[in-house]
């Protein structure tokens, strides 16, 4: 389209209409660029408002299921555990055998055996030094006496009084 | 996405004529081409050809306003009750901005179109021939219809040829 091949007759109302410029009206310059600041800073920055939507309704989603969740039933199990009999015979004996008493509840006067050094050793290191046995303390050991320091004329003489 | 300097020169440029075109429609062109432009500050990416998609969405707002305004009798009245002036005031004194905006108000819609897009728009027949659905010739004769009713109303005195004595 020739665009410019206009009729010569129409040229000078074409041109005195052109001399005349339009006016803006109400437009405030002003008010535009800073509606046009703001368009595009909304427009840059939905993304974290979202986001924090998004979080606070799965937040809220969570919470909900976790109130309304039912209670969780108890469940009783009945474990059996086989308990062995004690393999080595020596040291319960010795240690878990306590005083017997009759029917009146008086301590009788038998005392247990005295352990070995070998069982004390086995004990102290199986169970530890606070297992070894109360009897074997200073209070139910028999006091020492002085012996007295004989010479060979009093050791002659008591063995004299052995052989008559 | 659109700096505010490319903003600042398109409107500085470009809305005066497009408030008058919007002014062909409804009676308050100044917030539709506030809204076009702020549309357009909006878009992710600018469009090929800022001006023609500018004059798009001013018209389809103006229709859209002008309609809304016929639903509204009350804000009709009042809107026609103000005439602002189209034209800024000129000292050539060829013509009064005055008489034209009424010449320009008695004209069809289409002439209308035609001679604000192109006459201070400076868009071409072919982008007003896409605005308004035609064809580019449709649109120049729309214009050139325009113009000579423009010229019987106004009576402005055809530019002479200077002629050449032997």
């Amino acid at each position: 389209m020739p665009e410019e091949a206009h009729h010569p007759e129409l040229a000078a109302t074409e041109a005195a209409l052109a001399s005349l410029a339009p006016l803006p009206g109400q437009l405030d310059r002003d008010q535009l660029m800073f509606r046009a600041g703001q368009a595009s800073a909304t427009r840059r920055h939905w993304l974290w408002p979202a986001a924090t939507s998004a979080i606070a309704l799965l937040s809220t989603g969570l919470g909900l299921a976790l109130v309304l969740q039912p209670a969780p039933q108890q469940i009783t199990h009945v474990v059996y555990v086989p308990v062995e009999a004690p393999s080595s015979p020596t040291l319960p004996l010795a240690y878990s055998e306590s005083p017997s008493t009759d029917a009146t509840g008086s301590q009788s006067a038998e005392r247990p055996l005295p352990l070995s050094s070998y069982q004390l050793e086995q004990l102290a290191l199986r169970f530890g030094v606070e297992a070894l046995p109360e009897t074997q303390s200073g209070e139910a050991r028999e006091p020492l006496t002085p012996v007295p320091i004989l010479d060979r004329r009093d050791s002659n003489k008591l063995l004299q009084m052995d052989n008559p | 996405m659109m700096g505010p300097e490319v903003l600042g020169r398109l409107v500085d440029q470009h809305a005066a004529a497009l408030v008058l075109y919007a002014r062909q429609w409804c009676a308050a062109p100044e917030d539709v081409v506030q809204e076009a432009f702020l549309k357009l500050v909006t878009q992710k990416t600018a469009p090929d050809r800022v001006l023609p998609w500018l004059y798009r969405v001013v018209r389809n707002a103006a229709i859209d306003a002008a309609r809304s305004a016929q639903r509204r009798k009350r804000h009709e009245t009042q809107a026609a009750a103000r005439t602002p002036a189209w034209f800024a005031e000129t000292e050539s004194g060829v013509i009064d901005g005055d008489s034209a905006a009424e010449a320009l108000r008695s004209l069809p819609i289409e002439q209308r179109e035609a001679i604000v897009a192109h006459l201070w728009g400076g868009l071409t027949f072919v982008q007003i021939g896409e605005l308004n659905g035609a064809s580019s010739s449709t649109a120049h004769r729309y214009y050139l219809a325009g113009i000579a009713a423009l010229r019987e109303r106004l009576g402005v005195a055809c530019r002479k040829k200077p002629t050449i004595l032997n």
